[in-house]
């Protein structure tokens, strides 16, 4: 009986120092705040109150202590200054030290004496300060104690209104002297216990963590029986009556696989609640003033995940308030805000959960970095200035780099962001940098919503299943593609996809499978595999299967002992499946291959940006005809609605989010269905280009055939003995340019028409206007024009002969003018209006 | 004070289990084969929502992995965790074993020394005494 109040006892006062800490940091902000200033009373008077009972004389000391002050600090009688808050931080951990002792039988070692001391120093040191404020209320003038002056003005609206507050409760300004008191009960605040409790909206009870594993277990196994059930009733050949009850069951276990997996959903407040105490403890240790903010505490987050993010987070709230927040003087010197700051975001999206810290520090200097990374030999000088900036920024996490200027007991010895990038990884997540030097960094955490299930394919390999997490799968591709050479090299073998060298190895070599078929099938498939370290390598399977949501338990110590696997999974067949190690799999191939080892293990941005230039997409048009369009110019492959498509002026549209955009390649606009466009970008606009099919990508060689027609293909190639042609995505954009000029840019064009000529109006001022040109008919505007524009049968008084004057004849044939323009000559219009700019 | 133990057969030999290791004893079914993992893995096999380990006992003692076959007897028990099953060749019985009667042993062969805890006597009959935490362990490999 006494084991059992003791253990609710343990937790219920464990729960409750999670929130506490923050609840005492609130109050040193916020020293009026009584809401604060009350939870921590009630809660250390909860804790004498029980101990006293449970017999537990060390933690009843430490929490009459802690009650002495927060009673003091109720009754408005002393101010949070920050060695008061720090002494009470103190006893409070101490709470949670004995409180964990009590459950591991552990000893702590009993110095509870000093930290009570130390608390009643702090507090006589606090009284007096504020016994002073109150000298100062009665004598007006202002004495040299300047510097309550503010602490004054805060604390005068907490007076009253914990005085309102407590207005039935007898105010103990004078208090005996404290140290004598310890063991006596403080008779006066039995009662306080009365005032109102916060009333738990959400109720909930205490369940034990078994219970809620047994009943995950039983749920699961309820979807394999009821899978199992379903293959029978397939069988049946009458299952009408079955089929009803059949769903209805089938709707209540998803239901209830979602309530449990829910169960298993905690408020990533968790997480948070011990960051604000953590950042204290640094600041103090730095000297430096930074305010931690922290939002979006509601989100819900796998309780397995809270856990594996614990370490990662606050290593990185240590590396943001270490080498991110730079000191108070030099931030001064940059102008910024003394007080730094650090912010954290949470938020969910879609099945994701994004983590965001903020720092507005310092930011990474790219230039120390470079340093560190060149003299830690992780890369050449020439390797460092041709990597993009992220690659740069990215060298954060490679091992052994830090960018501190000094090391400090919190952060800077080097060890660090690759740890924690490989924790990140470990519970399948990522994390990126947005790098703002000078003005601070962002950094991202994408995670999955629960651990346990991850995106998976899955593969055959003779008949055995394996999966593979798909984030780390990136590309399929099949091994009869006419892009594959696999060579034999030394015994080991590569893999050649569009010019691109992988280490390959048959998932039949990897694992050890010896029946699995010899002769390449139809099926057989590359997968390319991208590490989270290492180069990329392929691995041939027999046939990829699926794609599945797999829940991965991890597989016992003799399993992973091989390296290759991650874990196992049972998907619904019933069936377990093997989870291959993305990672472990390419340290396995690379020490087997005289490929990698040494290869670079940052994605490389700008390698990236080469294989485009040199690479195109094979397609096919709508007319069934195979072309190819460089991919540098392809920003996506778009699948529009029919619906969405119209033609206007001439000129096929598509509707995408209020906008329309050019398509080209579409004769005819189907009137339902799917058309599939590629969307083209020069950088700041969108075409699109209608195609049946997206064929392949491939990689351009010097072997480019010139065309005849260069403006609209750029040359012919050679695809499998056919000709294809290659698109010239430049007569996609060639003619709108000068819609896009700002109206003050476009030339000025003077329309001389004191007639009202119709054809003017009609004809030439819209064309005019098409081409990207200003037009004005007001003669006032005649000097600033670029162009002037004339009849020749006009007369030519008003300077019409200056050489920016463009002069337009009515007939076709040539008179004894020749320096006028038919006017139906379009081209010759344009390009006389061109050149008179050009002469201006 | 007495224990219960579960006698079973392994590579030949009458072995005691510790009945409260155990937690029940099935026939395996389908299997699923571990390519590239120690010979001790005999695959893997789906109780119900668990997949359980299948751990080839003769194999540590014989060095000769034991074809498994549908219906062959699985201890299931779960260790650190991690539910495994023993693929034994029999189960006979569960007995009680007064507490006294366990003894260590000086003479057993190496492999057997490697994974058991001892010895009991039952019905006047000498017993190994299995350890179960032993067979999962990593080194068993190389002990093996």
């Amino acid at each position: 009986m006494m084991e059992e109040l003791i253990n609710d006892f343990v937790e219920e006062t464990r729960d409750n120092l999670e929130s506490l800490t923050s609840q005492i940091l609130n109050w040193e902000k916020n020293p009026n705040d009584s809401e604060s200033v009350d939870s921590i009373f009630r809660f250390v008077h909860t804790v004498k109150g029980s101990c006293g009972f449970l017999d537990l004389p060390r933690l009843l000391a430490l929490s009459h202590a802690a009650e002495d002050i927060m009673s003091e600090a109720r009754d408005g009688n002393i101010l949070p200054t920050h060695s008061l808050v720090s002494s009470v931080l103190a006893i409070v951990d101490r709470i949670a030290l004995l409180t964990n002792a009590i459950e591991t039988n552990n000893d702590i070692i009993d110095d509870d004496a000093n930290l009570i001391t130390e608390l009643y120093k702090e507090l006589e040191g606090a009284r007096t300060s504020s016994d002073d404020r109150h000298i100062q209320d009665e004598t007006p003038q202002p004495t040299g104690a300047d510097k309550f002056e503010p602490l004054k003005q805060s604390l005068e609206p907490a007076e009253s209104q914990s005085s309102d507050q407590f207005i039935a409760q007898p105010i103990n300004f004078i208090t005996a002297p404290l140290t004598e008191n310890m063991s006596s009960p403080n008779d006066d605040n039995r009662e306080v216990i009365n005032t109102p409790q916060e009333i738990n909206e959400n109720k909930t009870i205490r369940v034990s963590l078994n219970i809620l594993n047994n009943l995950m277990s039983g749920v699961s196994d309820l979807v394999l029986a009821r899978n199992e059930v379903s293959r029978k009733l397939s069988e049946l050949l009458d299952k009408s009556d079955v089929d009803v009850v059949f769903g209805r069951l089938t709707a209540s276990v998803a239901e209830m696989r979602d309530a449990v997996s829910l169960m298993r959903m905690q408020n990533i407040d968790r997480l948070f609640s011990a960051l604000p105490r953590l950042v204290r403890d640094i600041s103090d240790e730095l000297d430096k003033d930074i305010e931690l903010e922290i939002d979006g505490s509601e989100v819900e987050i796998d309780r397995e995940m809270i856990e594996a993010l614990r370490d990662p987070l606050t290593h990185i709230i240590r590396n943001a308030a270490d080498h991110g927040i730079e000191s108070r003087e030099e931030r001064i010197a940059a102008g910024k805000n003394p007080i730094g700051k650090i912010r954290i975001n949470a938020r969910q999206l879609g099945n994701q959960i994004l983590i965001e810290v903020i720092d507005d520090g310092s930011g990474i200097n790219l230039n120390r970095l470079r340093q560190k990374v060149i003299t830690s030999k992780l890369k050449t000088p020439e390797q460092w200035d041709i990597l993009s900036e992220k690659a740069k920024l990215d060298m954060i996490f490679a091992p052994g780099i830090s960018t501190a200027k000094s090391i400090t007991s919190i952060s800077g010895r080097g060890v660090g962001m690759d740890v924690v990038r490989n924790n990140i990884m470990n519970i399948s997540g990522t994390i990126s940098l947005e790098n703002n030097e000078g003005q601070g960094l962002k950094l991202t955490l994408s995670l999955p919503l629960t651990l346990s299930i991850i995106a998976g394919l899955s593969m055959r390999c003779g008949d055995q299943m394996f999966a593979i997490s798909r984030n780390s799968v990136q590309e399929l591709i099949l091994k009869k593609n006419n892009n594959v050479t696999i060579e034999d090299i030394g015994g080991s073998k590569i893999a050649c996809i569009r010019g691109e060298r992988f280490p390959y190895v048959h998932l039949s070599d990897l694992v050890g499978i010896t029946n699995s078929q010899d002769i390449a099938c139809d099926s057989s498939t590359l997968v390319v595999v991208k590490p989270a370290l290492g180069k990329s390598y392929v691995i041939d399977v027999d046939a990829v299967i699926d794609n599945e949501e797999l829940v991965v338990k991890p597989g016992a110590p003799l399993l992973m002992a091989s390296g290759l696997y991650a874990g196992t999974s049972l998907p619904d067949n019933g069936r377990p499946l093997l989870l291959l190690d993305a990672n472990t799999v390419a340290e396995k191939i690379c020490s087997n291959n005289q490929y990698g080892g040494t290869e670079e293990y940052v994605v490389d941005d700008n390698e990236d940006e080469k294989i485009k230039l040199t690479s195109a997409l094979l397609f096919e048009t709508l007319d069934g005809e195979q072309k190819a369009i460089r991919l540098s110019v392809l920003d996506r492959i778009e699948e529009v609605e029919a619906k969405f498509i119209g033609k206007s002026g001439g000129i096929n549209r598509v509707k995408i989010k209020d906008k329309l955009y050019e398509i080209f390649g579409l004769e005819a606009i189907p009137e339902t269905g799917i058309v599939k466009l590629l969307r083209l970008s020069d950088g700041e606009r969108w075409k699109f280009l209608a195609v049946n099919e997206a064929i392949d990508i491939i990689k351009l060689n010097e072997n480019i055939a010139p065309s005849l027609n260069p403006e609209k293909t750029e040359g012919v190639l050679t695809i499998d003995e056919t000709q294809v042609e290659l698109i010239n995505p430049y007569q996609f954009f060639e003619h709108d340019s000068a819609v896009y000029l700002s109206d003050n840019e476009k030339p000025l064009c003077y329309l001389n028409n004191e007639d009202g000529d119709d054809w003017t109006d009609k004809i030439l001022l819209p064309l005019l206007k098409a081409t990207g040109y200003r037009i004005s008919t007001n003669i006032e505007d005649i000097k600033k024009a670029d162009v002037i524009l004339s009849f020749e049968d006009q007369d030519n008084d008003i300077g019409f002969d200056s050489k920016n004057c463009v002069n337009l004849r009515k007939n076709m044939a040539v008179n004894e003018n020749i320096n006028s323009i038919y006017r139906y000559d379009r081209l010759g219009l344009l390009a006389a209006i061109e050149d008179r700019i050009a002469r201006g | 004070m007495n224990t219960l133990f579960l006698i079973v057969e392994i590579a030949g030999e009458r072995i005691a289990l510790p009945s409260h290791e155990v937690e029940s004893v099935v026939r395996v079914e389908n299997i699923v084969i571990v390519p590239g993992v120690s010979p001790v893995i005999a695959g893997l096999f789906a109780l119900r929502s668990r997949v359980l380990t299948l751990i080839d006992t003769q194999f540590l003692v014989t060095e000769e992995s034991r074809l498994v076959h549908k219906g062959d007897f699985c201890i299931v028990t779960e260790i650190d965790g991690h539910p495994y099953g023993l693929i034994v060749d029999n189960v006979e019985d569960v007995v009680t074993v007064k507490q006294g009667n366990l003894m260590h042993i000086g003479f057993a062969n190496k492999k057997w020394r490697a994974i058991s805890n001892g010895m009991i006597t039952h019905d006047e009959k000498l017993l190994l005494l299995l350890n179960l935490r032993s067979l999962v362990k990593i080194d068993i490999l190389v002990a093996a």
